[in-house]
């Protein structure tokens, strides 16, 4: 069985206003006069969705498309994330150079790490 | 003197664990009974326990224990002593560069400080060592990177593995303006796994200043969002985190309140309609509800969404759990009495939430008058949705405080409506409250008796799969059929419970004018024909239907009282006499559940006459009316002809010429008998 906002050509909503937008709309299309068993569909719909408490709880079993609320989501926080990201990977690059430095020093004895970078045969860096 | 004997004692087990650790070669408990001794006493065993400890740095710098190094590193900046006493300072200071690295690498700023300063002399003539190991002991600082390329890094041949380095980042600062708050949220999220940045963005909200928490929630909460459906779709179990900072984001920002209806929307969704089974789904939609039901009108949505929801047996407790902060935080009673109607509604699924909802009475905000005020003002639909369930479940004594405080802020409709609400608890009292003499046999017993005499089909036998139930429990046959024994005796009258007699006292007065079934009731327990009028009398005031003189009849009746009955049928005729329909009305059905003669023929007399008077023609209601009247009275009786005069005697007949001589007369033909009307007599 569809859900009642399909029937009623409706995205879900808690919007009880548009609901009876949407059915009022249907019901043109579908008169009970030359229409009748696209009117009972109709109103059975409705119906599910102006009960006290139905509307949300159709809401709530309404199929949820997953697809385009993270679209919306990457729309707004991707690009900005993706920046962000390479960023952090610049810094974690850097960090991990730094990283790797200070084990290979924390290894030495004191003597070892005044020889390497304190030594007479030491050219200081350019800087 | 017993504090004396107390440190006497200490130093004296210090002492030992001097000496013991000594002879042990055992450094941690040289250490521990060294700090505890007095300096004029640690002096002479300093340079034994000096020696021990570098050795043992050593031993630990070599395998890059740093965490062993910086607990030991407290005991040497605790005692400079352990260091100063080694015989050289080479010795000295390579202890202390071990030590160092102990408190850099496993951070404990201070401690390396304060290593880094008893070590100046040994770098003065190491400046580029001096500046890095500057650097690294500020607190939180990294390497930079010149100074970093400054090390040569050994390249390990990759033949014998690649080493991991797990570079620590950088702690993203906490930003200090809104308009860095979404840049530093950001790179926050991109730089860390999920839960660290979940855990570091709640920080900055709890601890930030209050004008940068909506920038930082905003962003903070949009990620979350993200990061949830990016689980869903990924099948990822853990969703209550993501989940949580978004609950906790949208506290701080209202503007993310769509955000997480389309997070519950997409939670839910999972459970397709089903019972919870996943502790994961459970927690997440907890956390989110938790968000929306803070935020009116979302507040009605989320009971919409909680109350029909269903629960494995194993994940059940847990939705208790759910549903009690739930209702904690919204404790409205139009939100509390919405959802024991819905779940009053939806019990067929057997929702757990109902009997927690009951639990969660006394969280009312306001209490139990906050919600007679409430159901009071309510539509009928919701005061009798909400009315019957708690009948049934709420524990009587609530119940009845409940109706008392809507009896008191309720009008004549309400007050209408709560007769039957008294009715069912008072049929609830009645079974609850009675025990047989001797007790029951079994707890099966009583629930067997309970659901036997609160039946509503009173004439419909039990269902044979309830009595199948029953002997699956243990009852045997007899157990059974003296159940249903003492709920046909409870049900009828006539075993009374106590507890429902004094209940029927406290309400009888109020409610036998409003009620049919309370007025039989009182009026049944009238002490005189005098108290049974009045009863009538207010049940009548401002009724003039026939069921309302029906209902009044019948109770009269029912007590005994006829002539009080008759009194009042009088009174009516002279009030209501010229009202053909409700005499009509009230005779048919005087009639129909076969009252009482007089009753009968008296409404009878009063249609006919009404009838004659009436100039226009009849109604077809009318006629029928007349037509039962006229048969319900005696029909009078034909007045007597007059005497015939004598036949002369046959032989002086005179018979006219050619007339044949009269013969014997026929005997009279019987007819059928005519059908005799039926007459109903008698008192019910």
């Amino acid at each position: 069985m569809s859900s009642p906002f399909s029937v009623l050509e409706l995205q879900p909503t808690l919007d009880a206003a548009a609901v009876k937008r949407a059915y009022y709309k249907q019901l043109g299309l579908h008169p009970p006069h030359s229409d009748p068993e696209g009117f009972r569909i109709l109103r059975a719909a409705y119906e599910a969705l102006s009960a006290p408490g139905a509307l949300a709880a159709a809401y709530l079993n309404a199929p949820f498309n997953l697809a385009p609320a993270l679209a919306a989501y990457e729309e707004t926080l991707g690009a900005a994330l993706a920046t962000a990201r390479a960023e952090a990977a610049q810094t974690a690059t850097r960090s991990a150079a730094g990283t790797a430095a200070v084990e290979t020093l924390s290894a030495m004895t004191l003597q070892q790490a005044r020889d390497t970078l304190d030594g007479a045969g030491v050219t200081p860096p350019s800087q | 003197m017993a504090r004396d004997d107390r440190a006497e004692k200490a130093l004296e087990r210090a002492r030992a664990d001097l000496d013991k650790g000594l002879k042990r070669q055992d450094l941690a408990l040289v250490l521990d009974g060294l700090v505890k001794l007095p300096s004029a006493q640690r002096a002479p065993v300093l340079a034994q326990a000096a020696q021990l400890l570098a050795d043992h740095v050593a031993e630990r710098h070599r395998a890059g224990d740093w965490a062993a190094l910086r607990a030991l590193a407290a005991k040497a900046v605790l005692e400079p002593g352990l260091t100063a006493t080694l015989p050289t300072p080479q010795q000295r200071d390579e202890v202390r560069w071990s030590l160092l690295w102990g408190c850099l690498r496993s951070p404990d700023p201070p401690r390396a400080a304060a290593l880094l300063e008893l070590l100046q002399p040994a770098l003065a003539d190491a400046p580029r060592l001096q500046e890095i190991l500057a650097a690294l002991a500020i607190p939180g600082g990294t390497l930079p990177e010149a100074l970093a390329r400054r090390i040569p890094v050994a390249t390990a041949d990759p033949r014998l593995g690649q080493q991991v380095i797990r570079a620590r980042l950088p702690e993203t600062p906490a930003p200090v303006t809104a308009q860095a708050a979404p840049h530093a949220v950001l790179t926050l999220c991109a730089s860390s796994p999920f839960h660290a940045f979940a855990a570091d963005a709640a920080r900055w909200l709890d601890t930030t200043d209050p004008a940068l928490r909506i920038p930082l929630a905003h962003t903070a909460g949009r990620l979350a969002a993200r990061e949830l459906l990016l689980r869903i779709q990924a099948k990822h179990q853990n969703l209550a985190e993501p989940a949580r900072l978004l609950a906790q984001c949208a506290l701080h920002d209202e503007s993310l309140i769509p955000d997480v209806v389309t997070a519950v929307r997409a939670v839910a969704s999972l459970l397709a309609g089903g019972p919870v089974t996943e502790l994961g789904h459970l927690q997440a939609l907890s956390a989110l509800w938790l968000a929306l039901v803070r935020t009116p009108p979302w507040d009605a949505h989320v009971v919409d969404l909680l109350v029909p929801l269903t629960a494995t047996t194993a994940m059940a407790p847990f939705l208790y759990a759910v549903s009690s902060q739930v209702f904690d935080q919204c404790p409205h009673p139009a939100l509390w009495a919405k959802a024991l109607r819905l779940w009053h509604a939806g019990n067929e699924v057997r929702s757990t939430v109902g009997p927690e909802l009951l639990q969660r009475f006394s969280a009312i905000r306001g209490g139990i008058t906050a919600l007679a005020d409430h159901l009071a003002h309510a539509p009928m639909e919701t005061l009798r949705g909400t009315l019957i369930p708690m009948t049934d479940l709420m524990p009587v004594r609530q119940m009845e405080q409940l109706l008392e405080a809507l009896w008191a802020c309720g009008g004549d409709v309400v007050h209408t409506e709560l007769a039957n609400a008294v009715r069912a608890l008072r049929d609830r009292v009645s079974t609850e409250g009675f025990a047989p003499k001797g007790g029951w046999k079994s707890l099966a017993q009583r629930d067997c008796f309970q659901a036997l005499a609160l039946d509503d089909d009173e004439d419909a036998p039990p269902d044979l799969d309830d009595i199948t139930d029953w002997m699956a429990l243990g009852l045997t046959r007899a157990h059974i059929q003296e159940a249903m024994a003492l709920a046909d005796a409870v049900r009828f009258g006539e075993l009374e419970v106590p507890a429902e007699l004094q209940m029927r006292a406290r309400w009888t007065e109020r409610l036998a004018p409003l009620n049919a079934e309370w007025l039989l009731d009182a009026v049944e327990d009238a002490a005189d024909g005098v108290a049974a009028l009045a009863l009538v009398d207010r049940f009548l005031a401002g009724r003039k239907s026939a069921t309302a003189y029906v209902t009044g009849f019948a109770a009269l009746d029912q007590g005994g009282f006829v002539p009080q009955r008759n009194h009042v049928m009088e009174r009516m005729l002279v009030l209501h006499g010229h009202d053909l329909n409700l005499l009509s009305r009230l005779l048919q059905s005087a009639v129909l559940d076969g009252g009482d003669l007089y009753e009968q023929r008296r409404l009878a007399e009063a249609v006919l006459q009404g009838v004659e008077r009436l100039p226009a023609p009849l109604s077809p209601a009318l006629k029928r009316a007349v037509a039962l009247a006229r048969r319900v009275l005696p029909k009078p009786k034909k007045p007597k002809a007059p005497p015939k005069p004598k036949k002369p005697p046959k032989g002086q007949q005179v018979l006219p010429l050619g007339a044949s001589p009269p013969t014997e007369p026929a005997p009279k033909r019987r007819g059928r008998p005519k059908k005799k009307a039926p007459t109903q007599q008698g008192t019910p």
